[in-house]
């Protein structure tokens, strides 16, 4: 199947060139080549998610302020894990059309642009860090930019200061580097590495005896202004030649930007020629959940309705639903999204239809009588259970979709009436106060305040969790009942340990119990941080915590 | 018609507005501080309407023509090379009475603008960018509408010196925290001129509590916003506040333009900071200052040896006496010595200490006492954007009548917040001009396009404004024209080339 001819262009990337497939750098590509040729349906699934894959674990390891030398080497391994196919024409097949796919994918509202702009720009520089110095330099020279080495005069001149920033950026060895040559006075003349070509760059930087500093306008290297690693002088930057990744990622980023801009304006033509294959298909990546259903299991088996508030007690919800529950337990109403998202994830978690029906009944009772609703209400959440309608067994919304979820309508102000997220949805005032009241750890709520602010929601309730728990979470929440699963996972797994160290976790236990009935008969309190579930090992999992 | 489509308009640009901006902060705190904050004049009631007030100030005294031309940057001249479109493409942003946005205004010419003005009144102007279309046609042009230039800003706000100041919090603003702001604008305007190279900067007093500075250079407009973004990471060294302590991104080394910054804040700080601010005068100060000594033994032994030093002297007067003796000028002023004190005894520690690193640990909290007490802090979210919107200068501010004036980045120090004109006071100096030139109402009326403000005390602030940003501005803005019209006449000459070829 040829889906590039199937539209009319629906992949667009700027002026053809061959350089890209005729050069020797297979392992990176400016990606300016449209890629034609055939493609079957699983594997035009399959590359976007597996480069989706490499993409979140890279914004992932950058959320978690990993060094860069940790995620150099992550990126590495994340390539070969994904991206490797059976040749090097087939590794850069794959790297070329996932790549073009995405592009497709996230092209249509600025949010997901500038997404997969910033984690298209890491994985290149990673990529191009990666590359041999040789290869680096012929790179460079071969984009054709008009950048030019600072003669040997300027050198001079501004070698201390020079030094003093690489000082202090931690760079001794660089900055002593630089004192010396500067001291030798050596001559060099004008290195005229930008329009120069390949071969005669590559000799120029071979022999250079000093530190080669390029100048360029500021506007062109902002990672590096942003972080003062450069020197700057009446709006020129002195980039370092172990800093030019940085002119590179920056020409490869204004060419995606635009490019995506490009295909924004294309998708229309696109959705419409592929309507029923492939655009649906391109439609639903940016919320796909990329880790296996094998990652993260829901623990199996059913709850019922009456296990729900030891569940909430026991603070296995995240806050997105525990707000949710709390809203519903005190307003008894919901509005139409807010509904529609807590019962989707009621029902991932092993909450029959029938026991949803009986939880969503009582809970609206005091607002809306029985047959209003039977009326208004029971039918979604039927419909959510494959009843009704399309009969589809509807999964439950991912964290992407719930940070999307337009919060509007008469409940915007709390947030929780029409769901959405919360670490995006609140004040900071307000996520203080709610995680205090879940036990959060104070210094943690301090850093998920810091996360929600940085828009870094899903990091932000990853964070809770470790607040909440006294326990990281390691993999990621992807959705809601992933948060779930792990906190569940965690109580009986310290249940078991309780158990497996002593004969007194029965003593526990039964304390357990008593707060848990209490939770149960509607008060909802906070447990202990500490308090081990007391559910024997082996038990089912979700009975942790959870009076029967 | 136009009113129905302005009030839909307005309703959505509140939202907008809100959504740009966070949670509009200025506002609530406007409303909260407003009691104590409000100059007596307000207060007593006994004066002309804010309302008639504004009405004359659009009429005679905010200098419409200079605003204008300013934000046309040579657009509205006769040269060939001139975008006629482009005053008409740049977003003006009216706050009408009851706190109603009107967005998306924008005007062919000065007197379309001052004719709207007279006739809104509005209580603020915001500039927003110039777009790609005209702003009022923006629903036509759809995805294609969007912004393409706008000044590169920078917002300062003395609220986010309250934990440090000790003469007033909020809305509050005076002569004794002005340091605070001219140290910043000192290290700001030095670091824009020689690092990024910028030449057209004009700093203007927000009218309340802080200034804005406008870079207008045409490389700064066009700026895209991750560009924006590492101009502020550039600029900023406080990352926060955390337990009452200032997050300081800056190692053991400092990047040449610190080790710069470094040099105008140490003389602000003995010149003008710890003796206006008598930041180490009071117990509740000094232990905060102290906190940043990582020797516990230092600090409580200076911290009992300057509590000691306070008793005896009138409660609470400590600062008097310190102030008294600072404007005596005859002798230290009690922070100043304490600082000096400060400065021996952690130098002295240092000396002993066995590792050159803790050593070297040590001195440095001296100058982080230094960068998180004087380093300039940034309102960053205004910066980052393109589509910001921010407030114009020779805006009356609503709440205390002050007119927000230019302000000299050289004579920053000798600035005085409770200087600067109010509407209130420069509507009477016109009265009393027309008063005594015996005026007609007739020619009263005449005065609106003729550049009332002259003779009154706004005269300076225009002048200022005129000489030292509009005509270099202008300058620059033609050169720009003549390079565009030549490289337009080479790309016709090549096309004829390619003709005859
Ligand atoms: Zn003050």
């Amino acid at each position: 199947m040829n889906f590039i001819n199937s539209a009319p262009r629906p992949v667009v990337g700027g002026t053809p060139t061959t350089q890209a497939s005729k050069g020797p750098y297979l392992e990176l590509s400016m990606y300016k080549e449209v890629p034609t040729g055939e493609i079957s349906l699983e594997e035009f699934e399959e590359y976007a998610l597996d480069r989706l894959r490499v993409l979140k674990a890279i914004e992932e390891a950058k959320l978690r302020s990993k060094s860069e030398d940790t995620i150099q080497a992550d990126v590495e391994t994340l390539l070969k894990k994904h991206m490797q196919g059976s040749s090097r024409q087939q590794t850069y097949r794959k790297d070329v059309l996932s790549h073009h796919i995405l592009r497709l994918a996230y092209c249509r509202t600025a949010d997901l642009r500038s997404w997969l702009l910033a984690q298209e720009a890491l994985l290149f520089k990673f990529r191009f860090k990666a590359l041999g110095r040789q290869q680096q330099v012929e790179f460079f020279s071969s984009m054709g930019l008009p950048y030019h080495a600072i003669s040997d005069a300027e050198f001079e001149e501004l070698a201390g200061q020079l030094a003093a920033v690489l000082n202090a950026c931690g760079e001794w060895d660089k900055a002593k580097a630089v004192t010396s040559s500067s001291r030798r006075g050596d001559t060099h003349g004008l290195q005229d590495i930008g329009r120069a070509g390949a071969a005669a760059a590559a000799a120029a930087a071979a022999v250079a005896s000093r530190p080669l500093f390029y100048k360029v306008p500021f506007q062109a290297v902002p990672d590096l202004v942003g972080s003062r690693r450069v020197l700057l002088r009446a709006g020129q930057a002195y980039v370092g030649e172990d800093q030019v990744y940085s002119l590179v990622v920056g020409a490869f980023r204004s060419c995606l930007s635009a490019s995506l801009a490009e295909a924004a304006r294309a998708w229309g033509a696109f959705s419409a020629a592929e309507a029923d294959r492939l655009a649906p298909l391109v439609d639903s990546l940016p919320s796909r959940s990329v880790y296996g259903s094998d990652n993260r299991k829901v623990p199996v088996g059913e709850i019922s309705a009456g296990q729900l508030a030891g569940l909430v007690a026991g603070r296995h919800f995240p806050l997105c639903m525990s707000v949710m529950y709390e809203r519903l337990a005190s307003e008894h109403h919901l509005k139409h999204w807010g509904l529609q998202q807590f019962s989707l994830f009621l029902k991932s978690i092993g909450l029959p239809l029938e026991q949803a029906l009986l939880f969503f009944r009582q809970q609206f009772a005091p607002r809306t009588p029985g047959d209003k609703f039977n009326k208004e209400y029971a039918y979604n959440v039927r419909y959510n259970y494959g009843q009704e309608g399309k009969r589809q067994d509807w999964s439950e919304w991912s964290c992407v979709k719930i940070i999307n979820q337009e919060v509007g309508g008469a409940c915007a102000g709390a947030g929780e009436c029409n769901g959405g997220c919360p670490y995006k949805t609140y004040s900071a005032e307000q996520l203080r106060a709610a995680l205090s009241r879940l036990n959060c750890n104070d210094k943690v709520i301090r850093e998920v305040v810091d996360k929600a602010r940085g828009k870094h929601y899903q990091l932000a309730c990853g964070l809770a969790f470790e607040g909440i728990t006294g326990s990281p979470q390691e993999t990621g929440i992807n959705k809601p009942s992933e948060y779930y699963a792990s906190s569940i996972e965690l109580a009986t797994q310290r249940a078991a340990a309780a158990a497996g160290a002593n004969g007194a976790g029965a003593q526990q236990g039964q304390q357990q119990q008593q707060q848990g009935q209490q939770a149960g008969g509607g008060a909802v309190q906070p447990q202990q941080q500490e308090g081990p579930p007391q559910t024997p090992a082996g038990q089912r999992a979700v009975a942790a915590g959870i009076p029967a | 018609m136009e009113t129905a489509t302005e009030r839909q308009d307005a309703k959505r640009a509140k939202t907008e507005h809100q959504a740009a901006e966070g949670a509009e902060p200025m506002a609530v705190d406007d409303a909260v501080q407003q009691k104590d904050a409000a100059p007596p004049e307000q207060q007593q009631q006994t004066g002309p309407s804010m309302r008639f007030l504004m009405t004359q100030y659009y009429k005679k005294l905010f200098p419409v023509q200079q605003m204008f031309k300013w934000l046309c940057y040579g657009n509205d001249s006769s040269h060939a090379a001139a975008d006629g479109s482009f005053s008409s493409r740049r977003e003006l942003c009216f706050t009408l009475e009851g706190d109603i946005f009107v967005r998306y205004q924008s005007y062919k010419s000065w007197t379309d603008l001052a004719t709207d003005l007279a006739r809104k009144v509005p209580s603020k102007i915001d500039i927003g960018p110039v777009y790609t279309h005209d702003p009022r046609q923006r629903a036509k042009y759809a995805k294609d509408f969007k912004p393409v230039q706008r000044e590169l800003v920078i917002d300062i706000d003395m609220t986010d010196y309250d934990e440090l100041r000790t003469c007033g919090s909020g809305g509050h603003i005076c002569s004794r925290c002005w340091p605070f702001i001219a140290v910043a604008i000192q290290v700001l305007d030095t670091a824009l001129r020689e690092d990024f190279g910028f030449q057209h900067i004009l700093w203007v007093y927000s009218g309340r509590r802080g200034v804005h500075c406008w870079v207008a250079d045409e490389g700064a407009r066009l700026l895209a916003d991750d560009v924006r973004a590492s101009v502020v990471g550039y600029l900023s060294v406080i990352r926060g506040v955390e337990g009452g302590m200032a997050k300081l991104g800056m190692g053991m080394v400092k990047h040449p333009a610190l080790e710069r910054a470094e040099r105008l804040l140490r003389s602000a700080w003995r010149q003008h900071l710890l003796p206006e601010q008598c930041l180490l005068d009071e117990p509740q100060h000094y232990n905060a200052l102290l906190q940043y000594i990582p020797d516990e033994e230092l600090r409580s032994s200076l911290a009992a040896k300057w509590a000691k030093g306070g008793q005896g002297i009138v409660p609470g007067g400590n600062r008097r006496a310190s102030a008294a003796a600072a404007a005596a000028g005859d002798s230290v002023s009690l922070s100043v010595r304490r600082w000096d004190e400060l400065e021996k005894a952690v130098k002295e520690q240092a000396s002993r200490l066995p590792s050159g690193k803790a050593a070297k640990a040590l001195e440095k909290s001296l100058d982080d006492i230094i960068f998180a007490y004087s380093y300039p802090r940034l309102d960053v979210e205004v910066t980052k954007k393109m589509n910001h919107l921010l407030k114009a200068p020779f805006c009356v501010h609503p709440k205390t009548g002050k007119v927000c004036v230019p302000i000299d980045p050289e004579a920053a120090w000798d600035f005085d917040p409770d200087d600067v004109p109010t509407v209130q006071q420069l509507v009477q100096e016109i009265n009393e001009q027309q008063q005594d030139a015996g005026a007609s109402p007739q020619q009263q009326q005449q005065a609106a396009g003729a550049e009332g403000w002259r003779g009154t005390s706004l005269e300076p602030y225009i002048a200022a404004f005129a000489s030292s940003f509009l005509s270099p501005l202008a300058a620059s803005s033609k050169a720009a024209l003549n390079e565009r019209a030549q490289a337009a006449a080479a790309e016709q000459r090549t096309q004829r080339a390619d003709v005859s070829w």
